[in-house]
């Protein structure tokens, strides 16, 4: 007994679900008698290539009715159903791809048709022939001999030669919308004396992703399993969904950033044997509830009400940014690679919960940034407390600031302009200088000779310290110091400052002092492998 | 008598197939190595040609040739070796499919069922696996295919949607303690290699595995206080006599046992796998970082992606025992 999909391949153009476009244009050129002799049919899988192929073959050589759809009752229509018609020849391009192959065809093509109008060619998989067999294809496929037809079909078009392409009439199939899938489903159903319920079918269909045949493998796989009755558990069942409450209960211990607790329950999960990518789908789906109602729509998540008391209690007792980091987090596990390894889980569960801070003292150092080194925090306080003694005491520090040095890291340049020059004035204090140092930056863009001064003077330099006016420029190479403190740039530089921040500025350059090797393994295994340090730059 | 562990859905699926006479022409079964789908092809394949009462009956004449591999109809398809080198091809090559299509387009010799069996259906290449669909549509009758495969995501879409999917899902592990208890096995061994398992009852079976982790964890923990010099003397020896499936076995023991380290710095010691080895990963757990574990996991991992989408072993490995932390002894 052949497989559905086999047993419910449409006879008919009117059958083709979903792609009214295709058939209704096939149908007018049938009536109308103008069939053109090269068609290429695309889409994706189970979309209807193949059968229109073959229901167009059968229409063009009917016997009762040849202007429109296939009679499917005549001699040439049964003959062509059955595989057993001279005149049309289904021929697998995969697996007959050379050029030996074409030529053949070619040849054939020539000869008149034994016992119906057209000769039909329907070259399958037409993606996989080689270049040299598609050029052989080339000049017949052009201008074949009054009697033939060629009918190509491929999933992936972008690999067929455009001469080939250019050659044919093309009809893209599209996925089929799940409003076209499930009446068909209801169909087969019916015929195949199944009953099935409407939640499941709409699931069938949701998971199918528009491909008819997945649509009807599934519908199968159902029907073998269960028999005569099926319910959406029943689909949840075979395509692994659980619909418990253990999601939700993940969901509970990030909230509580217990991390402990969290593990376990995944390799609970992961050792009862349960589908731990179905687990993670649905752990995702509850935080993208939390998600729709922290940002106010709770009206679109799709849960009980119950449930939904429940999510907006937990809603509320999270900030936004915990939610969506750790919705992105465990989105972003791949668990397609590793088969079924929850390692992919744990390993986000542990990036969005555990800070070595926050379980116990960490016993080794963390890793210093490049930026912290021992002098520059020396220099950054020294100066500070000379300051305070000597100089009039400093403006009033700004309110304390957010504490990412920029506040907007998206905002367009435009944007910064606008704001940040009138809030620069009077702030001239280290603490300033170093949390705002790009924006001050931007503002230098278009000066100097060739309108670069600013791209010269971010990747060179940082301020360390200010002594008094003085704002001292720390340097990474000999080079770019030296050009800054050629008085034509410094004045500039001086000036601009000056402007900026409303209070007569001088600029010291000094060259950094040779860093400490990174701590960077890569770096490291190279010093000992004996490698030597030739230029440092930060990329971060 | 199915001779396959655990999967009961999966089983029960295909004997109810079997005998409402709804058995569809392909099947593909899913699920990661050793999980049983080698086991429940077999099976299959039994059943569809056995000649006993209560199919597979398993003692047939038609049973027992199909496991011994000398039954005419069922064929198995899987990777050729190399005829110059000897080694493993790393495809199926399109010739392997032109001939099990030209051989589905015949009868079966003994009036039962053709069965292809083509394991790995995933290492296919692009034009076999394209050749291959015509016929996996539309086969004559009599004919199934059985593809099985470890790593569903790198199938063509248009294979998997000409078979009925079936996944076989890793085993409860306590199925498979019971498994290896029922074999006769010492209840402690059986307790650590369920642990070990991950739910495939063919890894926990596996003789070898015992000794083959035991020297990657030994590998593991040396390596934390070796300099740069050894550790790229192992890579580099690794890379010299590079066995794609071995080395991924290798690093997928790695992963296992830093995998450890995270869950007890976590202070989640129950989940750990390989418990015997309990109290030297706790004191290796208590001497790192948090960020020290999570960064070693996460250069284990891009090496085995990188090997496994065709990487330079040398270099892949190279960067990585490079990457993993210093510990001083």
């Amino acid at each position: 007994m052949p497989v559905l999909y086999r047993k419910w391949r449409p006879q008919t153009l009117a059958d083709v679900a979903g792609q009214d476009h295709v058939t209704r244009t096939l149908l007018n050129a049938l009536q109308a008698d103008k069939v053109a002799h090269a068609y290429l049919f695309c889409g994706p899988r189970g979309t209807g290539k193949t059968t229109t192929a073959r229901i167009l073959a059968k229409a063009v050589n009917c016997l009762n009715n040849g202007h429109g759809e296939p009679c499917n009752q005549c001699e040439v229509c049964q003959g062509v159903a059955e595989g057993r018609s001279i005149d049309v020849v289904e021929a697998d391009a995969a697996s007959n791809r050379g050029i030996d192959e074409m030529r053949s065809l070619r040849e054939r093509v020539a000869f008149s048709p034994g016992q119906s109008r057209y000769k039909v060619y329907i070259i399958d998989e037409v993606h996989m022939l080689t270049p040299g067999a598609s050029n052989a294809l080339l000049k017949t496929l052009e201008e074949p001999p009054p009697h033939g037809i060629f009918l190509l079909a491929t999933t992936e078009p972008h690999h067929v030669l455009s001469t080939i392409l250019s050659r044919c009439q093309r009809f893209d199939f599209r996925r089929l919308p799940q409003t076209d899938i499930i009446p068909r489903l209801e169909q087969i159903a019916q015929g195949e004396g199944v009953s099935i319920t409407q939640p499941a079918l709409s699931a069938i269909a949701r998971s199918a992703q528009g491909s008819l045949r997945d649509a009807v493998n599934l519908l199968e796989q159902l029907a073998s399993f269960f028999l005569e009755r099926i319910d959406l558990p029943q689909v949840h069942e075979l395509l692994g969904l659980r619909g418990d409450l253990r999601a939700r209960e993940l969901v509970e211990h990030i909230m509580r950033r217990d991390l402990a607790a969290s593990l376990s329950l995944v390799n609970q999960i992961a050792s009862g044997g349960a589908d731990i990518r179905a687990f993670q789908k649905e752990a995702v789906e509850y935080l993208r509830g939390l998600l729709l109602i922290k940002g106010g729509s709770a009206g679109v998540v799709e849960v009980t009400a119950d449930e939904l008391a429940g999510m907006q209690e937990m809603a509320a007792r999270a900030t936004m940014e915990e939610i969506v980091r750790a919705t992105r987090l465990l989105a972003e596990a791949d668990l397609r690679w590793e088969g079924y390894s929850s390692l992919p889980l744990e390993l986000a569960l542990a990036e969005c919960l555990a800070t070595d801070a926050a379980l116990q003292p960490p016993t080794q150092p963390e890793v210093a940034t490049p930026q912290a080194h021992p002098e520059a925090v020396k220099s950054r306080t020294e100066p500070a407390a000379r300051l305070a003694s000597s100089a009039p005491p400093p403006p009033p520090r700004p309110a304390p600031r957010p504490p990412a040095a920029e506040p907007h890291p998206v905002a367009p340049v435009a944007q910064l302009d606008a704001v940040l020059p009138q809030s620069m004035v009077g702030n001239l204090t280290l603490d300033f200088l170093q949390s705002h140092w790009k924006q001050v930056i931007n503002q230098f863009r278009g000066m100097g000779s060739t309108g670069t001064l600013d791209a010269l003077l971010r990747q060179a330099c940082h301020p360390i310290s200010l002594e008094g006016e003085i704002v001292v420029l720390e340097f990474n190479s000999q080079w770019h110091k030296e050009k800054i403190e050629d008085p034509k740039y410094r004045h500039m530089v001086e000036r601009k400052l000056s402007e900026l921040f409303d209070t007569p500025c001088q600029v010291r350059c000094i060259l950094a002092e040779r860093r400490k090797p990174s701590q960077e393994p890569m770096v490291r295994a190279a010093l000992e492998l004996g490698g030597r340090v030739v230029n440092e730059e930060n990329h971060g | 008598m199915w001779r396959t562990v655990g999967h009961p859905q999966a089983v029960s699926y295909l004997e109810r197939s079997l005998g409402s006479g709804r058995m569809a022409h392909a099947y593909l079964l899913v699920g990661q190595r050793h999980v049983g789908k080698g086991t429940l092809a077999q099976d299959t394949a039994r059943a569809l040609n056995c000649q006993g009462e209560s199919p597979p009956c398993g003692a047939c004449s038609a049973c027992e040739r199909i496991d011994r591999g000398t039954h005419p109809d069922v064929l198995r398809v899987g990777l050729l070796s190399d005829e110059k080198t000897g080694r493993p091809r790393t495809e199926i090559s399109i010739d392997q499919m032109r001939e099990v299509a030209s051989l589905a387009a015949l009868p079966p010799y003994e009036g039962g069922h053709r069965v292809f069996i083509i394991d790995g259906a995933e290492l296919l290449s692009t034009e076999a696996a394209n050749a291959l669909l015509k016929t996996l549509e539309e086969p004559s009758p009599k004919v199934v295919f059985l593809l099985l495969s470890a790593a569903e995501g790198i199938l063509l879409p248009t294979v998997t949607s000409r078979c009925q999917r079936v996944e076989l899902r890793p085993l409860p592990a306590q199925e498979v303690a019971g498994f290896l208890e029922a074999t006769g096995m010492d209840p402690e061994e059986a307790q650590l290699r369920m642990r070990l398992s991950n739910g495939s009852p063919g890894r926990a079976l596996d003789q070898e595995f015992l000794s083959r982790r035991g020297e990657a964890l030994a590998q593991a923990e040396a390596m934390l206080s070796q300099g740069s010099w050894d550790r790229l003397a192992l890579a580099a020896e690794r890379a010299a006599s590079y066995d794609k499936e071995r080395d991924a076995e290798f690093l997928d023991l790695w992963l296992g046992w830093w995998r450890d380290l995270l869950l007890l710095r976590a202070g989640c010691p129950d989940a750990v796998a390989n418990a015997d080895h309990a109290a030297a990963l706790e004191r290796t757990a208590r001497a790192l970082s948090l960020s020290q574990i999570k960064g070693a996991i996460h250069s284990l991992r891009a090496a085995a992606e990188g090997l496994r989408h065709h990487a330079s072993p040398r270099l892949a490995l190279e960067v990585m025992v490079l990457n993993l932390p210093h510990l001083e002894a």
